[in-house]
């Protein structure tokens, strides 16, 4: 557990730097992901927790700072480094899924070992198939599945070219409380299994089935909590109480500004 | 007023779209104005045919240049229309808006609707000056090369007027038509509509309206039946473009899926968007292979006949120049609506070099998959010609060489393209 697996050095990211219009989504921040932990993200909406996920998962550049992945800079890493990185080390699952829609469940599932040029894969994608029960589905194209069946296409996809870290950005959103359930037990299982877990989220109870929570505030870092010996249901209780009072001040600061 | 108002906003807002559509027009109006010219200018005809009395007077849709002159403006047409109902579709999403802040369906379509038709009205003017532009440049540059002697407007200024006219009046009933189709859905219906669109969008193989394919394959029967007899190549043009329109579009699904490997991530990913494409497309490609095959049969069966080959030939040249443009702007706009598709596969691992490859495999595949067929057929009738019926080698060598300008400037678009993605960070 010791491993640092995603180290962020004084990373701070604004959008259209140098112009008038320049906003600061992220401001000094600075953290460490340990292999096999189980991180989540959470904040107000415009707190920049999606920000803070795309650049460290290289979808996005920091403006200033460092994001060391493996202990690799991905700053100097080349366009095709990049690639086979993630297509190597990331797994991604979306809040909308983010399948192709013109390509078969199993066309879609295949993709990530076809760019690693994976020759036999057939009994990978099998197994894979049925762990998630969408075996049936297989020749289906996306479309003809429900949201649950596709969200789990994309767990699938994003397990197949098994990753060390999965970059997971509100996966729950589009999901019923059954199928959040399943998704999210499915998380804690691969968590146990060694994964690296990166999640978004504003809601607490998904929040609770992680191992650390980060809270981020107009784009800092306000508080971290870990779950150390708690039960879930405690570390949800402080999860919440965490909430709450963060609304709680957030409302207060701009009753007081506009007073 | 307030209406006019709502216009200027709107027109403002959306002047991208208002301008692809003034420019189609435009051009549109300008082709009609020189083609009906050529068709009734009775000097030019009597001065092509002196001693052979192949008409003995103009009257307008009786003519073999008349048909001709109305397949011009009616597949001009197609791409005005085309980029309306484009226009449209985009704006759909934006009526439930409007609809919940109380403005009524009628108020909706006359703003979307007027917009067009004083675009129409402003520009007429313009593209019929810009085609007696061009009726000038046909008959004072063009016909003296080829040894025709003729002179601008040997027609009644008021039988081209009213013709102008004609074609004016029906771009705005069409207008108003298309547009009280689109706006007429109460707002529940355009809610459960935009559910429809999604699940619409991600179908490979959408129903296409056919009524395109049955108006040009009428305008060729009547065209046959003016001619008396029916030459061997139209005939054979006819069967080859009533077996196109006759095969199910799945046999397409699977031409696709046989030409791509299974093995290659762009090639699996090019295939899923090609066929994707070509479900969207799909009466656009059947009629761009319908027009190459039935002008490549009509330019032949007139040489042969030593008649209206010049105005065969112009109208080729213009109807596949339209036609190409529209299918490429629908090529363009698809890759352009589908950028969510690259974005995921670069999440996946694509470089921007796979994506670019991909693009590339989507666009050779569904031109070869367009011409290839029209291709063969032309060949074949061109040998025919030479072999049997000593066919004059400048108009082989024109119509090989439009084709071959027109494919090249598709390729150099096509590479411009890709080339700006290269560097564009929307990938």
């Amino acid at each position: 557990m010791s491993e640092k697996i995603i180290e962020v050095k004084h990373m701070t990211k604004i959008y259209n730097p140098e112009t008038r219009h320049a906003t600061t989504a992220l401001h000094d921040i600075s953290l460490v992901v340990k292999k096999g932990e189980f991180v989540c993200i959470m904040g107000t909406s415009g707190s920049g927790k999606t920000t803070l996920l795309n650049n460290l998962s290289t979808i996005d550049t920091p403006t200033k700072g460092e994001v060391y992945i493996n202990g690799k800079n991905v700053n100097h890493m080349s366009e095709s480094d990049l690639c086979k990185f993630r297509t190597n080390v990331l797994g991604f699952i979306f809040q909308n899924y983010n399948v192709i829609d013109t390509l078969t469940i199993y066309e879609n599932i295949r993709i990530p070992l076809l760019i690693k040029k994976e020759t036999d894969f057939d009994e990978k994608i099998d197994r894979i198939l049925k762990q998630l029960d969408i075996e049936e589905i297989k020749n289906k194209y996306p479309y003809e599945c429900s949201g649950g069946q596709v969200q789990r296409v994309a767990i699938a996809r994003a397990l197949v070219s098994e990753p060390s870290i999965i970059v997971a950005d509100e996966p729950t959103g589009n999901l019923d409380s059954h199928n959040s359930f399943e998704l999210l037990e499915l998380l804690k299982k691969l968590n146990q299994e060694g994964i690296s877990i990166l999640m978004v989220t504003h809601d607490s109870f998904v929040a609770s089935y992680s191992s650390k929570l980060l809270f981020l505030k107009d784009g800092e870092i306000s508080d971290i909590i870990e779950r150390e010996n708690m039960s879930q249901n405690e570390y949800y209780d402080t999860i919440e109480s965490m909430n709450l009072l963060e609304i709680k001040k957030i409302y207060f600061d701009k009753k007081n500004e506009v007073n | 007023m307030s209406l006019l108002n709502s216009f200027i906003k709107l027109s403002v807002k959306e002047k991208k779209s208002y301008m692809n559509f003034a420019v189609t027009y435009f051009i549109m109006i300008a082709l009609s104005f020189v083609f009906y010219e050529l068709a009734g200018n009775q000097l030019l005809k009597n001065n092509l045919f002196a001693g052979k009395v192949l008409f003995t007077s103009v009257s307008l849709f009786t003519s073999f240049n008349d048909i001709i002159s109305f397949i011009v403006v009616f597949l001009s047409g197609i791409m005005l229309i085309q980029i309306y109902m484009d226009y449209l579709k985009k704006s759909f999403d934006k009526l439930a808006v409007y609809k919940i802040s109380g403005c009524s369906s009628l108020r909706l379509a006359s703003l979307y609707m007027i917009g067009c038709i004083i675009l129409c009205m402003l520009l007429t003017p313009f593209s019929m000056i810009l085609g007696y532009g061009m009726t000038i440049i046909v008959h004072i540059f063009l016909f003296p090369l080829l040894n025709i002697h003729s002179s601008v407007f040997a027609i009644s200024d008021r039988v081209i007027l009213s013709i102008i006219a004609t074609v004016v009046i029906l771009i705005i009933i069409i207008i108003m038509y298309i547009t009280g189709f689109f706006y007429r859905h109460t707002f529940l219906e355009i809610l459960q509509n935009l559910k429809e669109k999604k699940s619409e969008k991600k179908r490979l193989i959408m129903i296409t309206p056919k009524i395109y394919i049955i108006l040009l394959v009428l305008s060729f029967l009547s065209l046959i039946n003016y001619l008396g007899h029916a030459s061997q190549l139209i005939t054979i043009a006819l069967t080859i473009c009533i077996s196109l329109y006759g095969i199910d579009r799945y046999w397409y699904s699977a031409f696709v899926d046989k030409v791509f490997s299974k093995d290659s991530a762009t090639e699996v990913l090019a295939k899923g968007q090609a066929k994707k494409f070509i479900g969207d497309a799909y009466s656009i490609i059947l009629l761009l292979q319908i027009v190459i095959i039935a002008f490549t049969a009509l330019i032949l069966s007139r040489n042969a006949m030593q008649s209206d080959l010049f105005v065969t030939l112009l109208a080729f040249t213009v109807c596949i120049i339209v036609l190409l443009s529209t299918f490429q702007y629908k090529l363009n706009l698809f890759t352009y609506n589908n950028n969510t598709v690259y974005q995921y596969a670069r999440l996946l691992g694509f470089s921007k070099t796979d994506i670019r490859e991909t693009l590339s495999k989507m666009f050779q595949t569904i031109y070869v998959f367009v011409l290839f067929i029209p291709l063969i057929f032309q060949v074949i009738c061109m040998i025919m010609q030479i072999v049997i019926y000593d066919y004059p080698l400048w108009i082989v060598s024109y119509v090989v060489s439009v084709e071959i300008i027109i494919y090249l400037i598709i390729y150099l678009k096509i590479r411009n393209q890709l080339n700006k993605q290269k560097g564009g960070e929307s990938l």
